[in-house]
């Protein structure tokens, strides 16, 4: 049973960290980390 | 002839009347403006084809609207929109002088810069670089000296050649600072219905007069909306600064003109007189100012070591109890696979990585205080000497600063880069730049072999960064990038004391910003990779009669991740890497402080359970030496950024061919950077 637990963690966390990065890479959620560090909010904004 | 209407414009005892009188001669009319007593003066001058109506303005030192002369003659400005507008500077006091010009840079004016009085200048020992002022302003400026009539053809010929061709749009060349740009473009979009009066002023600098709360502009009826719009920016701007905006505008605008000036305008003797200037005098000097940059960066490396290990120490001591408290309270055997995955991958994976979070505050506390205080712009025009020299503007430099914190905004930041092949090349070196998530490895490394020499390695492994930085973007401009390079101004705003509330601020959002990481996908792959080192398990017979830990290795090396840990042994060999070392690189291309976790899962796997960094830095430095402990340091550095890097470029260069060729270009560096530094270092038996 607690094998079976490990498991289903294990794969609900590797499809959830391969589908966000996949997302993350073809531009599906924005990779702004929203720390503010370029603090004009340039990721709203065209590209010059 | 053709009709052009001029006004001349200046601060008072600029010598605006000498050069207008020089110029009409006795064809003058003097009267007043209407409804004030101020004197209005206008004569003709007629030069070639054309026929100059010249208006000389009152004399004034700004645009603001506190006295009558100003608003006259920004009315004046406004109202009659003048073919071409003459600013006579004096230019002995150049910088006083400019603040005015750039106000009439703010209107979008067609705008000539006459420097009057350039014998006294030279006298006094000021050389210009004409050409160079010219191109940072975006304006045309003419040499003259009105009581010996001399330069008024070149000024003249500036004059028609303005008129029939204006330069381009002056009004966004002076940056306030993200904060009032943001401001500025909230009030701007609220301003869309005001058809008339954006017509008559200009979308920017109406916002501009409405957040410098300028009574005469605020009185022209604006809607509630608009009115809400410019309260809440002040509101914001003034919490954020401590100070009244105009009066941050003033100082960004005098920023503006030091940084124009700084790179244009030469003196051979003292003039400098306020403190900025003194204080910019040792920190922009061109020898000692980058020694100055290089001490205080270690400075604030030693003061995160010293006062970061308390919290660091008490972070692991809760860490450490808690996995021993969950152990000791287990209902079932102490082998459970549930056990181990909480206690080798959750804790040791995610604790390991936020026993730094006191680190990584107190830098952040330290490089918002060199921000906030104006000194990094500085250090990004101590750095424009050296960007210069390899074709990039120091204003490159200011992405690469944000880099020390995160490279996915700081590749958004190069978007203030105009030049596309100066963008391209910046983007390139930026992860150079170490990040916050590579300094838990620098903290673990650094303190595992070089415990009596932390922030000095720190600040070595730093400074290779910028250096590396540098020597690739010349070669990146001297190939790929080829083309020249557009001037801007370095804007160099006077110093002031930082807010708490501003450091504070600053400090949190990135402290924030890696718990949540912590939390999140670090959390993740934690568990990812120590499925990954944990299954499969090897025969409990091949593991009989081993030690503890010849069985760790063992069992390590038969899981998935010690099989691509040895299959790339092969190729990280040449560098002092061993397979171990390897495991935790394929994770920290995912995110770079899952090599901390990665070793701490590596070697807490049937240990004893304490996630403490002190007790693998102790096993740590068991297994390797202070150069393999170095070389991994370098690697990190310069080797391929994470994948939130990699998207980021992918993103702002619109391809993803810079964005492998951006992974291949800084892994294939890396490799022969650390292969050259393990190698001769071997040989000279170096940290072996």
């Amino acid at each position: 049973m607690e094998n079976i637990i490990v498991i289903v963690i294990v794969a609900v966390v590797a499809i959830a960290v391969v589908v966000s990065y996949i997302c993350s890479l073809s531009g599906k959620i924005p990779t702004c980390p929203g720390c503010d560090c370029c603090k004009d909010r340039s990721c709203e904004k065209e590209v010059l | 002839m053709k009709k052009l209407n001029i006004a001349f414009a200046g601060n008072p005892n600029s010598g605006k009347t000498t050069l207008f009188n020089a110029l009409t001669g006795a064809r003058q009319h003097v009267g007043n403006y209407p409804g004030v007593t101020v004197e209005k003066k206008h004569g003709i001058c007629k030069y070639k084809d054309y026929e100059l109506n010249i208006v000389d303005l009152p004399g004034t030192y700004s645009l603001t609207a506190y006295s009558v002369e100003e608003l006259v003659t920004r009315d004046y400005i406004i109202d009659e929109r003048p073919d071409v507008v003459v600013d006579v500077i004096d230019s002995s006091n150049v910088e006083r002088n400019l603040y005015m010009a750039v106000q009439l840079m703010e209107m979008n004016v067609p705008l000539v810069l006459a420097f009057n009085m350039s014998d006294i200048a030279r006298q006094n020992g000021i050389i210009f670089d004409l050409k160079q002022l010219s191109l940072l302003l975006g304006v045309p400026i003419v040499m003259t000296v009105g009581n010996k009539s001399k330069g008024l053809d070149e000024l003249l010929e500036s004059i028609v050649s303005v008129s029939s061709n204006p330069p381009a749009n002056t009004s966004d060349r002076i940056h306030y600072g993200s904060e009032i740009e943001e401001e500025l473009q909230n009030i701007q979009r609220t301003l869309d219905g005001e058809h008339d009066l954006v017509e008559k002023y200009g979308k920017r600098f109406l916002a501009l007069k409405l957040v410098e709360d300028d009574k005469e502009i605020l009185a022209q009826g604006h809607t509630d909306k608009i009115l809400g719009a410019v309260k809440t920016s002040r509101q914001h701007l003034r919490t954020i600064f401590g100070d009244l905006p105009d009066i941050i505008i003033a100082e960004r605008r005098y920023g503006f003109i030091s940084g124009a000036c700084q790179e244009s305008v030469k003196s051979t003797t003292e003039l400098r007189h306020d403190i900025s200037d003194m204080i910019d005098a040792v920190l922009t000097h061109r020898t000692i100012g980058l020694p100055i940059f290089i001490v205080l960066m270690y400075l604030v490396f030693q003061m995160t070591f010293f006062f970061g290990q308390y919290p660091m120490g008490w972070l692991e001591s809760f860490f450490g109890w808690s996995a021993r408290m969950i152990t000791e309270f287990w209902p079932g055997s102490a082998d459970s696979a549930l056990l181990s995955l909480i206690v080798d991958g959750v804790i040791s994976g995610v604790g390991g990585v936020v026993v730094f979070l006191p680190n990584i505050l107190l830098l952040f506390f330290a490089i918002s205080i060199l921000e906030d205080s104006g000194y990094m712009a500085r250090a990004a025009f101590i750095m424009d000497h050296i960007m210069h020299k390899i074709g990039l503007h120091g204003k490159s430099f200011i992405p690469m600063l944000i880099g020390f914190g995160c490279s996915v905004p700081a590749i958004m930041a190069t978007r203030i880069l105009e030049n596309k092949r100066n963008r391209f090349t910046t983007i390139m070196v930026i992860p150079l730049m170490s990040c916050g998530a590579r300094l838990p490895i620098y903290i673990l490394l650094t303190g595992a072999f070089f415990a009596n020499n932390k922030g000095l390695v720190m600040a070595i492994i730093y400074f290779t960064g910028i250096l590396l930085a540098v020597v690739c973007a010349k070669l990146l401009r001297g190939t790929i990038f080829k083309g020249k390079t557009t001037p801007f101004v370095m804007e160099l705003p006077p110093y002031r004391v930082p807010t708490m509330r501003g450091v504070l601020i600053h400090m949190w959002q990135k402290g924030w910003m890696y718990l949540r990481k912590a939390g999140t996908i670090i959390l993740g792959i934690s568990i990812i990779l120590w499925a990954a080192a944990t299954y499969p398990k090897p025969d409990e017979s091949s593991l009989a009669g081993l030690s503890h830990e010849e069985a760790q290795n063992v069992q390590l090396k038969h899981s998935i991740i010690g099989r691509v840990g040895v299959g790339i042994e092969k190729v990280i060999k040449p560098i002092g890497f061993d397979w171990k070392i390897g495991t935790a690189l394929v994770g920290a291309f995912a995110a770079k402080e899952v090599f901390v976790s990665q070793m701490g899962i590596v070697y807490s796997l049937g240990a004893d359970t304490e996630a403490s960094s002190e007790a693998l830095q102790k096993r740590l430095q068991v297994d390797y030496t202070p150069l393999q402990g170095f070389c991994v340091m370098l690697f990190c550095l310069i080797s391929m950024p994470c994948v939130a890097t990699v998207a980021m470029t992918r993103h702002e260069t619109g391809s993803w061919m810079w964005a492998l060729f951006q992974v291949v270009f800084l892994t294939v560096l890396a490799y022969i950077v650390t292969l050259v530094v393990y190698q001769s270092a071997t040989f000279m038996h170096i940290g072996v």
